[in-house]
């Protein structure tokens, strides 16, 4: 990486400059090819490692934990991006932290790339493989290590699934907040590198701000303690650099994290409309009102039918434009107030009806139905693009208008499922990916949805990460200025770029993608090659 | 004090070249306190960077051996808001006459609110704006600022005594409401930095949910102007609450308030705030608030009544109180020397107290704050423990008379500060030291030195072994900042090393981990 001032003073990295590191993944994204890091030392994919190197990862972790079979290696191939794929040369599963830092050791000297992943359920392309690299997995490090109920706190191994850790405290009436829809499947280490959220992060905070502490393998083969219980403040935030970095500054193998304890009451209200700008508008009420409900989602037609006709069968009502799923926590008076104010902002926006969950079990099937919503979409399609966009609460009628536009003009069918409460969307898309020319229009549609986000002061991702998906459109948000401190910081962790090398940070220059894609351009992507 | 250099300093050269790019730079002070105090006062974020940028080009100029000493670093840059966390810097400084390679980045001129979004709930303003004002902005459209951090401070003779949002967020000065809505770093959304490498740098945004990139800023959350400086940041912010009650019950015990207040805590009772302190009355006062909807705030509060005793104040008079347990922090602040020692117990917090203002260049009484961190169920043996060695050091020296030190103690969250004179020319000795540091280990809670003489702050906060997050600090601070332009001084006066206790004590100075998971072995 080369510096060198600028006429007006500053320095500028050329952060484009640099020899061919790895090659890409393959896919409809089109990001084959270079990534344009300066990574010379890198091996060529395609030669596979060396013999020496697989004897030693075998006799640190056994054949439990090491993965050299081709078609078992096939089915780490992608993340839940499935239009981006790469073959891993090796897949490893390290048993605790000491086996981890071993193998990351080993790969390093080796400078072999190394993607992290934890249930592969990220939608950004986060944990595809690289071409001939390593993907490091936490599938073996699935113990919660100790919950501390009087202090609520709680150190697991980063492969512990999210709802696994909700029912290890339930009984001492305690929770973990963040619950993203894939909490079924989705590690706390993967929420960990992605800041993930969830319907209830409206009023909680998303992942970030439930980190107290973690147990680090950087990019060497070092373990490194983060913070801790009654210790997270200690010398600069890192913590909070590396929740939301995606893989790209160290493997998590434990993460010590905030519980909090069950609240007094919870009620769970399914508002009706007949109209889904109503049901906007209703929402940007409700924030402008400072209500503090848990969770405010909303869920438009096609998601309720497709929901509705699946197992999940929540009891949402067919013939509604749209419904409002708020659920309110807190003490009994608190909850009873903030229901009141919540029926009453949606009577005055026109709501068909306001149904309350008459027990848990109403509740769980309300939710169940929000969270298996994507799945259901299935039953529409046999692909669905998942957008993620976030905006300002006061725009989500305006970003919603456009995506539905944008949708139609292209003959494309788009359904709504978003976190309103906190103004992030997910237009998704239904598509069948055999058809290129609708695949095509898909990928236009979604760049266009992200940029009139950023047009109106959103950014480009509110849960899922930036990843392979939205690399280059980085770009939109951020100048090469914004992306070169990024990089510099990513760089002093990993220098030598083995961990997640090619995500996030765009190939080229800024100045070389500024340019808008007016509407009905082809996009610069390629169209998938259908797999023989 | 040293005798004023014959030759022209380096910051004063500093200041020329940037007065020729259209940066204003101003001396204070005076020659018989051994030179001018250098500050620039950009106008806008591309000012700062433009300085650092300048600062690299004159680095370079001055490589030299001849020009510079090589034991000495060619310049320092120290940016600051209202000024009021100055007096670590101050001390260091002045040990060794480091002034006139040092150059204050004042960000007076840096004020404004760029964008408040009440339907969003989110706020961005310059870094120079004091926090004061921004929450007046916010409070005329519903919303609270959080942290509730004091509004003013001592100052050591630059700077306008009024906390800014940089100071707030480069300092990362939690404030009680830590209990109820987190610490600092969970309210800022995103910022703009003058980096060391002399651009201007963004990351984050201006959403309450929002993971795109790296988050680089939070670095400077809590980095104390010691990797850069925040031009600009953009805060989430709270609804105000409908109501407000504190519960008060006061001459209590140490140990009895606290026991109390970690009584509250199990009980999942939703508190906003909490307090223990003695710089109130007599003897120890438990304060607890609640806020909220009103019919849950009337509830909670008799539950509290019953529960505690005390008295109760509602609404406008709670509040008033509640600013009032916030100041008390003044009684803490590193300047705050002279106040602390006199043992006053109420003060107001306005910098216009002539006695509050410190000689920029010395300070003839020393207080010793110590701040104390652990996980709230062991916070009422950690405080009994640290306040009978502050008692017996009293006695030791002052053996006529006992004098409580001063504390302070946010119990939901388990933060502590004790405050006590230490009289010049008194040395704790360094077995004092580590007894308690070993005291403290021994029950799992984190200590650090706030503020008092450079070498026992240093003995305090070095006594602890070093982080394992060293590791990825010294990489840090040599990736964005290799020139050591925002570098931590240490007592020496040059930048300390990386990794060295020193270089941490001069940074956060207060909080080094006794981690005993550290050592995990490879």
């Amino acid at each position: 990486m080369r510096q060198r001032a600028s006429p007006d003073g500053a320095t500028a990295c050329d952060r484009s400059e640099g020899r061919w590191g790895v090659s890409g993944t393959t896919g409809a994204l089109g990001r084959s090819g270079p990534f344009g890091d300066d990574w010379s030392h890198y091996p060529s994919p395609r030669m596979p490692l060396a013999p020496e190197l697989l004897r030693r990862l075998r006799d640190l972790l056994g054949d439990a934990g090491l993965i050299t079979d081709v078609g078992r290696r096939l089915s780490y191939e992608s993340d839940g991006l499935s239009l981006e794929r790469g073959l891993a040369e090796v897949v490893l599963l390290p048993a605790d932290t000491r086996e981890a830092a071993a193998a990351m050791a080993l790969l390093y000297e080796a400078r072999v790339n190394v993607v992290p992943r934890g249930a592969g359920t990220g939608l950004s392309g986060g944990a595809t493989p690289i071409d001939g690299g390593a993907v490091i997995g936490t599938a073996r490090m699935r113990k919660v290590l100790h919950v501390d109920t009087i202090d609520r706190w709680a150190r697991v191994q980063a492969g512990v699934v999210n709802v696994d850790l909700t029912r290890a405290c339930a009984g001492d009436g305690l929770f973990y907040a963040p619950d993203p829809s894939s909490q079924q499947a989705c590690t706390i280490g993967g929420n960990v590198a992605n800041n993930s959220g969830g319907p209830h992060c409206f009023r909680y905070g998303s992942t970030g701000r439930h980190v107290l502490g973690l147990t680090v393998v950087t990019a060497t083969g070092e373990v490194l303690e983060l913070g801790g219980p009654g210790r997270e403040d200690e010398g600069l935030d890192l913590i909070g650099l590396f929740v939301g970095s995606e893989g790209m500054l160290g493997l998590a193998t434990e993460v010590v994290v905030r519980l909090l304890p069950a609240p007094e009451r919870v009620e769970t209200l399914l508002a009706l409309f007949d109209d889904l700008d109503a049901c906007c508008d209703a929402v940007s009420e409700m924030i402008a009102a400072r209500l503090e409900p848990s969770a405010i989602e909303i869920l438009d037609k096609l998601t309720i039918q497709a929901v509705e006709a699946s197992v999940l069968r929540a009891g949402y009502p067919e013939d509604a434009e749209a419904v409002l799923l708020i659920d309110v926590d807190g003490g009994n008076e608190e909850v009873a107030a903030t229901v009141e104010d919540i029926l009453a902002i949606c009577m005055r926006r026109g709501a068909l009806e306001v149904r309350r969950a008459a027990d848990a079990g109403e509740r769980k099937k309300l939710w169940a139905g929000r969270k298996g919503a994507f799945g259901a979409m299935g039953r529409i399609a046999p692909d669905l693009y998942v957008a993620d966009v976030v905006a300002p609460r006061t725009k989500l009628r305006q970003i919603v208008t456009y995506a539905t536009e944008v949708a139609r003009e292209r003959g494309l069918k788009l359904s709504n499922v978003f976190h309103a409460g906190d103004g992030n969307l997910h237009p998704n898309i239904s598509y069948d990916r055999r058809n290129t020319d609708e695949v095509r229009r898909v990928l236009e549609a979604g760049d266009l949805i992200m940029q009139r986000c950023v047009d109106l002061g959103g950014a480009l991702t509110g849960e899922h990460g930036v990843g392979l998906e939205k690399r280059e459109q980085m770009c939109m948000v951020y100048s090469d200025v914004d992306l070169d401190e990024m990089t510099r910081a990513r760089r002093a962790l990993d220098s030598a770029g083995i961990l997640n090398p090619g995500k996030l940070i765009p190939t080229r220059g800024c100045r070389e993608v500024r340019t808008r894609r007016p509407h009905g351009h082809a996009p610069a992507v390629q169209p998938l090659e259908v797999p023989r | 004090m040293s005798a004023p250099h014959a030759t022209l300093g380096i910051a004063a050269e500093f200041a020329a070249r940037l007065r020729a790019v259209d940066i204003d730079v101003v001396a204070t002070g005076d020659e018989s306190n051994g030179g001018a105090i250098w500050r620039a006062l950009p106008q806008d974020g591309h000012a700062v960077a433009r300085i650092v940028a300048e600062a690299h080009c004159f680095q370079d100029e001055h490589a030299s051996p001849e020009a510079v000493p090589a034991s000495h670093p060619a310049l320092r840059l120290v940016p600051f808001g209202g000024g009021t966390r100055l007096a670590r810097v101050r001390a260091d400084l002045a040990r060794e006459d480091t002034f006139d390679r040092v150059l204050f980045v004042d960000l007076a001129l840096l004020t404004g609110v760029i964008e408040y979004e009440p339907g969003d709930g989110t706020l961005t303003a310059r870094a120079g704006t004091p926090w004061e004002e921004l929450a007046e902005v916010v409070a005329a459209g519903g919303h609270d600022l959080t942290p509730d951090a004091t509004r003013r401070g001592a100052t050591l003779g630059i700077g306008s005594g009024r906390s800014t949002l940089g100071g707030v967020l480069g300092s990362s000065a939690s404030g009680p409401d830590r209990l109820s809505r987190g610490p600092v770093r969970h309210h800022v959304l995103g910022a703009e930095v003058a980096t060391a490498s002399g651009t201007l740098a963004r990351s984050g945004g201006r959403l309450v949910k929002n993971v795109t990139g790296f988050d680089v800023f939070r670095l400077h959350i809590g980095a104390r102007g010691t990797l850069g400086v925040l031009t600009e940041a953009s805060l989430r912010l709270m609804p105000r609450a409908e109501a407000d009650a504190i519960v008060v019950v006061d001459g209590l015990e140490l140990e009895g308030a606290l026991v109390r207040a970690e009584a509250l805590r199990r009980s999942g009772l939703t508190l906003r705030a909490s307090w223990v302190t003695n710089v109130m009355r007599e003897g120890f006062t438990l304060a607890v608030h609640t806020s909220g909807r009103a019919r849950q705030v009337e509830r909670d509060t008799r539950a509290l009544v019953a529960t505690l005793g005390g008295r109760r104040l509602d609404g406008d008079d709670a509040r008033s109180l509640a600013r009032q347990l916030r100041d008390t922090q003044v009684a803490f602040a590193p300047d705050d020397n002279r106040l602390a020692a006199s043992g006053a117990a109420t003060h107001d917090a306005g910098p216009a107290s002539a006695h509050k203002r410190a000689n920029l260049l010395g300070a003839d009484s020393h207080c010793l704050v110590l701040r104390l961190r652990c996980v709230p169920s062991v916070a009422a043996d950690v405080a009994t423990a640290a306040r009978a060695w502050c008692v017996e050091r009293q006695a030791h020296v002052l053996s006529s008379q006992r004098i409580e030190p001063h504390f302070l103690a946010w119990p939901g969250v388990a933060e502590m500060r004790f405050a006590l004179p230490i009289p010049l020319g008194d040395a704790v000795t360094e077995a004092a030291v580590s007894a308690l540091t070993e005291r403290m280990r021994a029950v799992g809670a984190t200590l650090g030195a706030e503020s008092g003489p450079p070498t026992l702050r240093a003995t305090f906060n070095g006594a602890a072994p070093a982080c394992q997050t060293l590791l990825w600090e010294n990489a840090l601070r040599a990736g964005l900042d290799p020139r050591g332009l925002f570098a931590p001084l240490s007592a020496s006066g040059a930048p300390a090393p990386p990794g060295t206790p020193a270089a941490l004590e001069a940074t956060h100075g207060s909080v080094l981990g006794t981690n005993p998971r550290s050592a995990v072995k490879p």
